[in-house]
């Protein structure tokens, strides 16, 4: 990009007094037009392959040429982003670096469109071929977690790393000492456990339910309904209006804040129904399958089957479904927002309030404290569960 | 797109049915006298069938590939490691004369010129599939004759258990060669009962023209219940050996290409599944068949062998 020129020197030596308005306002309408232009180049390839593919120009075999220049022009951006900083270091030419995310993101599309090409057109969506891949090939190994790297950077990281920053910037020490936060957090961490282990037991019980319906042979689309894809209908309602309907209905009859932690916990639990049952309920099909006949056989039910027979399969998928619960439990804003008081409040809440009331720091503080919790809760849960089940083995 | 433009196949190209249905004919009474005889003396009217399906294999009524399609788009390193290197880049190579040295543990060696020694065979129509190892496929109308009929003239001795072949080493025809993508010249093999399988054939014609030079002109090794890379290309060396010999791709990754590379559905190549393929032409997979579609002509060969380990 030698026409950046005039712009560098413009940046690396300011004229003394500082720079005009006229000047500053070239210089915006430079870059402007020079980032316009690197996406230009960016999307030709994908241009001239799109022109190839309407004239019939992609080879006897079209869905491969598309699979290995998308890949292709991939690893190309990688590598130019990746060249970026290094280059400035070598050149000093440090207006290099304003280019970089752009060329990443380039990276990223092409690599959504390699993967897409090769998911939708080579292997017609077979999701478990798909998946046999990702698993079992290094290379396709490699370039998926590749893909998911630069998902993260693209849409994840950024914020993510805002707030962190953010959190740690505004004092998170201070604020970790104070006695109302102590407490908030004390609250998020039991109400989230205990709702997720609701939603466990809960989603254990349905695929059990729904399991031994199955079995049973005769057709019963409304229970079966209610105990599979029918939990998922709490998806399309916002916990609000959940926790809105109970509010309205028992302030009738009792004291609705003494009753606000049942609340929080049963609707938190139910509001993470949908991903837990995907979790244990293809698990405890398996299981069941494996084990019904023997079962059956022996004459081991109920609790000794459960705890003998199906518990190692359905260890894993239980935990994931804690976990998920649990994180989702910790970051809720929907039912507190509405039973929550002074004495009884969650992370959440209390960022919520320390932004109604221009305490911004104190709000990112609070927000970094429940990333962190939640990526705990979601990572570090599932390890501990196996570390104690196979303790206990 | 016009993909289904590609699938049809041109008229003038399809040999014409009446011609093609008496020479089949012509070709499986003459087969019936001189194999089924003396089978069918020993095993009766079984063996007399087992003749008439084995030359029944030369067809197929899956639609051939279209002819731009197989000369335009296959591997042959010794030209570049693109595919379309082999049409592109293979016109300097000179393919007349030639002649085809055999050597080794078998009573007729020397050396021959490719046109007497084709000109003792029948030279036949088969319209085969083609199942790559990198998960394509193609169907083919090769011309050509069955490797057992040279190697009954060239009489093998009796500790020869494989046949070699080997490839033209030519770099200043070849710039594949030139580059070192493989370490040519290029080697194949077979185990003899494989070589005498009446599927088994060499090919000097496709879709009734002389081999290109992309497709391996002028004499190449068709194995279609094999991966396309045991079908050796250009051969101008055939031997006779009692141990297995060292064959090109198995030296250069031993743990993903294999001696007998038998077509496998059940065992994947390390880098991408065997389970399914692309037909070139087609835009759905589909099912890769175990020994390319011929398991039940071929399969006791492997009898008692584990197929998983001897991939």
């Amino acid at each position: 990009m030698p026409a950046e020129g005039p712009a560098a020197t413009a940046t690396a030596v300011p004229a003394p007094g500082g720079r005009s308005a006229a000047d500053k306002a070239r210089l915006k309408r430079w870059r402007r037009v020079s980032h316009l232009a690197v996406w230009a180049l960016t999307l030709t390839p994908a241009a001239v392959t799109l022109a190839h593919a309407f004239t019939n120009r992609l080879g006897v075999n079209p869905i491969e040429t598309l699979t290995d220049r998308t890949g292709w022009w991939a690893i190309f951006h990688l590598v130019l982003t990746l060249a970026v900083t290094p280059l400035r270091r070598l050149t000093g030419r440090h207006w290099l670096v304003r280019y970089r995310r752009q060329l990443g993101l380039g990276a990223f599309v092409y690599a959504s469109l390699h993967l897409g090409v090769y998911a939708v057109l080579d292997l017609g969506l077979d999701l478990s071929h798909l998946g046999e891949d990702i698993l079992e090939r290094p290379f396709v190994t490699v370039g998926f977690t590749a893909w998911l790297i630069l998902l993260a950077l693209a849409f994840v990281a950024g914020p993510m790393l805002a707030t962190v920053a953010a959190g740690l910037r505004a004092d998170l020490l201070r604020l970790a000492g104070e006695e109302a936060v102590r407490r908030a957090t004390l609250t998020s961490v039991v109400l989230a456990l205990l709702s997720a282990l609701l939603a466990a037991v809960l989603s254990l019980s349905l695929a059990m339910g729904r399991r031994a319906l199955m079995l049973e042979r005769r057709r019963r689309p409304v229970l079966e309904f209610l105990t599979g894809s029918g939990t998922s209908f709490v998806l399309v309602i916002p916990p609000i209006v959940i926790g809105a309907g109970w509010f309205l209905l028992l302030r009738h009859f009792s004291d609705v804040f003494a009753i606000a932690p049942v609340m929080v916990v049963t609707v938190n639990a139910v509001m993470a129904m949908p991903f837990a049952l995907r979790a244990v309920q293809p698990a405890y099909d398996a299981a069941s399958e494996r084990h019904e006949r023997l079962c059956a056989q022996l004459g081991i039910s109920g609790w000794t089957r459960l705890s003998l027979v199906d518990w190692p399969g359905l260890r894993r998928p239980l935990a994931t479904a804690f976990a998920f619960a649990m994180a989702l439990s910790l970051g809720d804003l929907g039912v507190i927002a509405l039973f929550g008081t002074q004495d009884f409040q969650t992370l959440p809440l209390m960022m919520f309030r320390a932004l109604g009331s221009y305490r911004g720091n104190d709000a990112a503080s609070i927000a970094a404290i429940l990333l962190i919790g939640t990526i705990i809760a979601f990572v570090g849960l599932p390890r501990l569960f196996e570390r104690i089940a196979d303790a206990a083995c | 797109m016009s993909l289904y433009r590609l699938l049809k196949v041109p008229e003038d190209e399809i040999t014409p049915e009446e011609l093609y249905l008496s020479r089949r004919q012509f070709m499986r009474a003459a087969a019936a006298v001189t194999l089924g005889a003396a089978a069918s003396a020993a095993l009766g009217q079984g063996a007399a069938d087992a003749v008439d399906e084995l030359l029944g294999l030369g067809e197929t009524d899956e639609t051939p590939t279209p002819y731009e399609a197989v000369t335009t788009y296959n591997n042959f390193y010794e030209f570049g490691y693109d595919k379309a290197d082999p049409s592109r880049r293979s016109g300097d190579f000179v393919t007349e004369p030639w002649s085809v040295t055999v050597e080794g543990l078998v009573e007729n060696t020397g050396t021959f010129a490719l046109e007497e020694l084709v000109a003792r065979f029948e030279v036949e129509r088969r319209v085969y599939r083609m199942r790559c190892v990198e998960a394509w496929s193609m169907v083919i109308p090769w011309n050509g004759f069955m490797l057992r009929d040279l190697i009954t003239l060239l009489v093998p001795k009796p500790e020869a258990r494989f046949v070699t072949f080997e490839t033209v080493y030519r770099p200043e025809q070849m710039p594949g060669q030139r580059r070192d993508l493989l370490p040519f010249p290029y080697v194949e093999g077979l185990r003899l009962d494989e070589a005498m399988h009446p599927l088994t054939i060499l090919a000097t014609g496709i879709y009734d023209k002389p081999l290109t030079n992309a497709n391996g002109a002028p004499i190449r090794l068709v194995v279609p219940w094999k991966y396309g890379f045991k079908g050796i290309k250009s051969i101008v060396k055939i031997g006779f050996v009692a141990e297995r010999p060292p064959t090109t791709w198995n030296i250069v990754a031993p743990h993903e290409y294999g001696f007998y590379a038998n077509v496998n559905p059940a065992v994947d190549h390390p880098r991408w599944s065997q389970a399914t393929e692309r037909r070139i032409g087609e835009f759905r997979r589909r099912d890769t068949l175990p020994f390319n579609g011929y398991g039940e002509l071929v399969a006791d060969l492997y009898e008692g062998m584990d197929l998983v380990r001897e991939f």
